[in-house]
């Protein structure tokens, strides 16, 4: 249960801090590799431009934006026989723009995303998993928030759909964007965290209901004396489908961006495993395909 | 049931095996034995020695400080003796029985008449044990410590071959084995997790503990059941001559202990308690979220034994420690050991000596979150073992003596009770209990032929994996990713699921050179049949073990040892210098992304490894003078190789470090003062460095494309403690007897790697904006920390 891993462990190694445990920043060097490509291809269903991203891996510590291949032929085919064209627009940002609500086609359709590059082509396939609805997005002002300041907290509600084995992203937007730190990535396995579980079919248990709330840094702006929202605020809450594999995939990202905050009980450098491969070959390169139904609610906080 | 799973016969032949050889050697021998104790505590000592001035041969007390010695009938002067203690010689006719119990005299100074065993014996050399380390308690308490707490655990860290993956991090590696890979006793009960606050500090009272003894290798086959060593610690009977209570007060813990005789040199108990405070010295810094915290661990150690009369003993020992943890009302979690042991000594003659051990032993823990009835989460798992273990010990002649057993022990698991409720709606997401019968059935003759010494042993033991439950198949799948489930079978209560037998034999020999040095050689073989499931770097108080199923082989391991052994100046220094090689079989692995909590299929995120560890281990150690203390130096390596990992070949282990030298120095400046310092250097663990990063949703996923485990090493450690401890003066008409302890972990203010992990810069990143990622390294102890504790004798 990985809950263990995000919630417990962060938790408990804030008592390390009575035995002065403390970080810093240093210089190593990392092995050198080859740069390999990599396939942003996370589309959903909205009336929205959709875009897959190709570029390159770097290295490490190389802290520069990833060079966009530019030169690649990329499209989508459904299992309804329609085919998505993307087309290049700048930095290895391929784009499609969908005509009409649901072009891509309704929940069940299978896609194969087929990459053409330098002579070598790559593909991948997923299914369009089904999402359930958001049904509500509550407040509540809290003075004995752990860990955290006094202030307006939200949680949404809405129920895993009947059946084992659904998996969802959670994103949550404030005033439009994205909480995007790695800590606070919401992935759910049925109503839980991972499969072991079998919470099926139940409203989100609360540990995801309440991810909606940014988690604090050191920085001013942002730091434990901010409350997480205040009136006035939009807060956007969407729930993404998204298939298994790409759960898989997510949580070991997730894992990993977030190790260090496990401090002595981290896990061992692990890589992800992508779904695209090199079709001759078989060869994985890196990243991940998955077409996600989406819904969401809005709300202003006040 | 009992026959069905566990073989009388093959038990009863093993035995008259090894009672054939003691045949040949019984003659017309008349018999002394008795108990062996210190005079002021009646606490009985182990490994004292006996020694027969005319034969020129001796033996030692065993556990229960009991010994037997049958020689032919004559006037024999015989000596008793034990480190610390004064000599004490007695001249016995035997021309029948004789029945001698001894008291031993600590070696004070107005005693001047008596000649003084001083530390100076020639054990190192003599003994036939290698890759033994023994502790006295009186050792461990001159040690520097981290914020003034005496601690078992960490002082066996000092010696060679002892490491462990970091400052704070729970148990220690032995030999290159895993933390699960040591049975930890306590009064015969197994321990499953002996740290408090993780591993900073041990679960054991020194107030109350008496002798602990660690085996490397070499492990006699009346121990089993884990692949790389024994940690046997032995509770004090409590003083049965008078009242005593000692206590303390340092930083962390507050300790007290009582013992008395219940009936004078009959019957004694000792009672120790220790309790943490932070919690209590923290409270007035936690505000609004933190108020009402909790945070605090104690434990309770109870022990008690009635001598029936001469042939009959009785031991009664009881252990409850608990780690709490708790954040208002919206969090709690805690977890803890309890063992009860109750022996029973038995005489059946002179030379038989038996001791039937029953014991129950649990850890477990409980975490619950939420503080409203529709919307909470709670969980705990258990794991709880009886086992009975009777053992025979037959003294034949000095030279040759023969101990015989078995032992069997259940187990139940419960790998995970959980049910959370979410606005009303609960939820039982609970894991199915499991069960086990571990048996074995060993015997060791131990035979002295002149300067050549062996023990050599067999152990059987068996496991069996068994119902209620059900038993799943796995899929295959790519290496080193998940298996999926393709069956299911269940079984029925007691029915067998899995079985698996081992024979492990045990051998250890030692050649006298001469007075002076010897060499010894040891082979074991051993099995370990559960297995504690954790891939973090240092375990959790959350980890969950697991029986051998199915799905899952016993680990196994072979390990030869061979050293040379050498007394300098009269036994004043002795050096040891020992090599082992050990190759261990169906280690647990996991594959990337493993769910290992509340996990019903988790054999399936396994994977079975290979091991190997060798090494070379030196110990000087000098015994006398103002001086004292020891330098110990490992030079190892411990490997893994698994299918899935580090594509196929061999790696380091996380806790693999090449050089390891300690010091440990005690200067006794005078009677009052006295200090003492030691030094570690280790050579920095291995872990993982990804080599790219690449982009995904606008987050930086670290990658490492050489797909390699363990590839680079974290900076060398190093530290520095030292301490001094100030006795009050010394007044005879005065029973209050006090000592300040000063001391100072981490003294030159390093700042010691524990880890080194990879992350983008703190902050939140605005979409569009480039990542900044960074190597970060972790030191859990990141000062110095000065201590001062106050303990007292009454």
């Amino acid at each position: 249960m990985k809950f263990l891993k995000s919630n417990i462990f962060p938790f408990l190694s804030a008592l390390l801090l009575f035995a002065s445990s403390c970080t810093d920043v240093i210089d190593v060097e990392t092995d050198p590799a080859d740069s390999q490509l990599v396939v942003d291809a996370w589309i959903n269903d909205l009336m929205e431009p959709q875009s897959i991203r190709l570029t390159q891996s770097q290295a490490y510590f190389d802290n520069s934006f990833s060079d966009g291949v530019t030169n690649a032929t990329v499209m989508i085919e459904s299992s309804e026989g329609t085919t998505f064209e993307f087309v290049h627009e700048a930095e290895g940002r391929y784009v499609w723009t969908p005509s009409v609500t649901g072009e891509l086609g309704a929940v069940g359709t299978s896609f194969v995303l087929t990459i053409e590059l330098d002579g070598e082509t790559y593909t991948s396939e997923t299914t369009l998993f089904d999402a359930p609805p958001v049904d509500s997005i509550t407040q509540e002002f809290r003075d004995d928030q752990i860990g955290g300041p006094d202030g307006i907290y939200t949680e949404f509600f809405a129920r895993d759909l009947p059946g084992l084995g659904n998996t969802y992203w959670i994103k949550t937007f404030k005033n439009g964007a994205f909480l995007n730190k790695p800590q606070e990535m919401n992935l759910a396995y049925d109503a839980a965290f991972d499969a072991g579980g079998e919470i099926d079919g139940l409203i989100f248990i609360p540990p995801i209901r309440e991810a909606t709330n940014r988690v604090a840094d050191d920085d001013g702006d942002d730091d434990n004396d901010v409350p997480p929202w205040e009136p006035g605020d939009e807060i956007r809450v969407e729930i993404h489908s998204i298939s298994n594999a790409a759960h898989d995939f997510m949580s070991i990202a997730q894992e990993q961006m977030t190790n260090g905050d496990n401090t002595i009980f981290a896990i061992p450098l692990a890589n992800t495993t992508s779904n695209v491969a090199n079709a001759a070959t078989g060869e994985r390169v890196l990243g991940f395909f998955n077409v996600a139904k989406v819904t969401s609610l809005t709300k202003m906080i006040e | 049931m009992f026959r069905k799973i566990f073989s009388l016969r093959t038990g009863r032949s093993l035995i008259l095996l090894f009672l054939f050889p003691a045949a040949l050697f019984a003659q017309q021998n008349n018999t002394i034995s008795g108990y062996i104790k210190d005079g002021a505590s009646g606490e009985t000592l182990i490994g004292a020695t006996v020694f027969i001035k005319e034969l020129g041969t001796g033996t030692t007390s065993n556990e229960y400080g009991f010994y037997s010695i049958s020689i032919p009938p004559a006037v024999y002067e015989v000596e008793f003796s034990y480190i610390g203690f004064a000599n004490w010689t007695e001249t016995i006719d035997l021309t029948q029985n004789v029945k001698l119990d001894v008291e031993l005299n600590e070696n004070a100074e107005d005693l001047v008449e008596v000649v003084v065993s001083a530390e100076s014996e020639n054990r190192n050399v003599s003994d036939r044990e290698m890759s033994v380390n023994r502790l006295d308690v009186a050792t461990i308490k001159k040690m520097p410590t981290l914020l003034g707490e005496v601690e078992v655990l960490r002082s066996i860290q000092l010696l060679p071959g002892v490491s462990s993956v970091g400052e704070g991090a729970s148990g220690f590696n032995v030999r290159g084995g895993s933390v699960d890979q040591n049975l930890v006793l306590l009064d015969e009960a197994p321990v499953y997790n002996s740290s408090h606050l993780f591993g900073f500090f041990s679960v054991f009272n020194p107030d109350a503990v008496k002798d602990v003894k660690l085996y490397k290798g070499g492990i006699p086959s009346r121990y089993g059941g884990r692949l790389s060593s024994i940690l046997d610690v032995r509770m004090k009977e409590g003083n049965n001559k008078k009242f005593a209570m000692k206590g303390g007060v340092g930083l962390i813990f507050s300790r007290l202990s009582l013992e008395a005789p219940i009936i004078k040199d009959k019957a004694s108990f000792v009672f120790a308690a220790r309790r943490s405070y932070i919690d209590v010295l923290a409270r007035p810094f936690l505000s609004g979220d933190f108020d009402g915290s909790k945070l605090n661990f104690y434990d309770l150690t109870l022990k008690t034994n009635y001598n029936i009369n001469e042939r009959n003993k009785i031991f009664l020992s009881g252990y409850l420690g608990r780690d709490v943890f708790g954040f208002g009302d919206q969090a709690g979690f805690n977890w803890g050991n309890g063992t009860a042991t109750i022996r029973w000594n038995h005489l059946f003659n002179d030379r038989l000596f038996s001791n039937i051990t029953a014991y129950y032993s649990n850890y477990d823990y409980q975490i619950d979150f939420g503080d409203e009835s529709d919307n909470l989460f709670d969980w705990d798992a258990v794991i709880v073992n009886y086992s009975v273990k009777p053992e025979f010990t037959y003294y034949l002649t000095p030279d040759n003596s023969v101990r015989f057993g078995g032992q069997g022990i259940l187990y139940e698991f419960e790998p995970g009770n959980a049910v959370a409720v979410s606005e009303g709606e609960e939820t039982d997401f609970s894991q199915p209990f499991k069960y086990a019968f571990e048996g074995a059935a060993y015997a060791e003759h131990e035979l002295s032929l002149g300067d050549f010494e062996i023990n050599y042993g067999l152990r059987f033991s068996y496991f069996n994996y068994m119902g209620e439950g059900t038993a799943y198949t796995f899929g295959e799948a790519e290496l080193g990713q998940r298996r999926p489930v393709i069956g299911a079978e269940e079984f029925d209560q007691w029915e067998s699921i899995a079985e698996y037998t081992n024979l492990e034999p045990r051998l250890s020999l030692k050649y006298q050179l001469s007075p002076v040095n010897s060499i010894k050689a040891s082979y074991m073989r051993t099995a370990q049949y559960i297995h504690l499931i954790s891939n973090t770097t240092a375990a959790t108080p959350l980890d969950v073990w697991t029986p051998s199923t199915n799905n899952i082989e016993p680990q196994t391991a072979h390990q030869v040892a061979l050293g040379y052994f050498q007394n300098f100046q009269n036994n004043d220094y002795e050096l040891s210098a020992e090599v082992y090689w050990k190759t261990m079989d169906h280690l647990v692995e996991y594959i990337d992304g493993a769910d290992l909590l509340l996990n019903e299929f988790l054999e399936g995120d396994l994977l079975e490894g290979t091991g190997r560890a060798y090494g070379i281990e030196l110990m000087l150690k000098k015994n006398a003078g103002k001086i004292t203390g020891w330098a110990s130096y490992t030079l190892s390596r411990t490997e893994r190789q698994v299918e899935g990992i580090n594509r196929g070949e061999w790696y380091p282990n996380r806790f693999d470090q090449t050089h390891n030298l300690s010091l440990t120095g005690f200067y006794e400046l005078n009677k009052r003062l006295s200090f003492s310092a030691n030094f570690a250097i280790i050579s920095g663990t291995p872990t993982t460095f990804p080599t790219s990063r690449f982009e995904q949703q606008g987050y930086v996923i670290p990658h490492n494309a050489n797909d390699t485990r363990n590839n680079v090493r974290i900076p060398t450690y190093h530290r520095l403690d030292v301490s001094a401890t100030l006795e009050g003066k010394k007044n005879e008409e005065r029973r209050w007897q006090g000592q300040w302890v000063f001391s100072v972990y981490n003294l030159y203010n390093r700042r010691n790697p524990f880890s080194i992990y990879f992350a983008q810069e703190d902050g939140r990143i605005p979409t569009g904006t480039p990542v900044n990622t960074e190597a970060v390294q972790l030191s859990v102890i990141g000062n110095f920390i000065p201590s001062v504790s106050y303990n007292f004798e009454f």
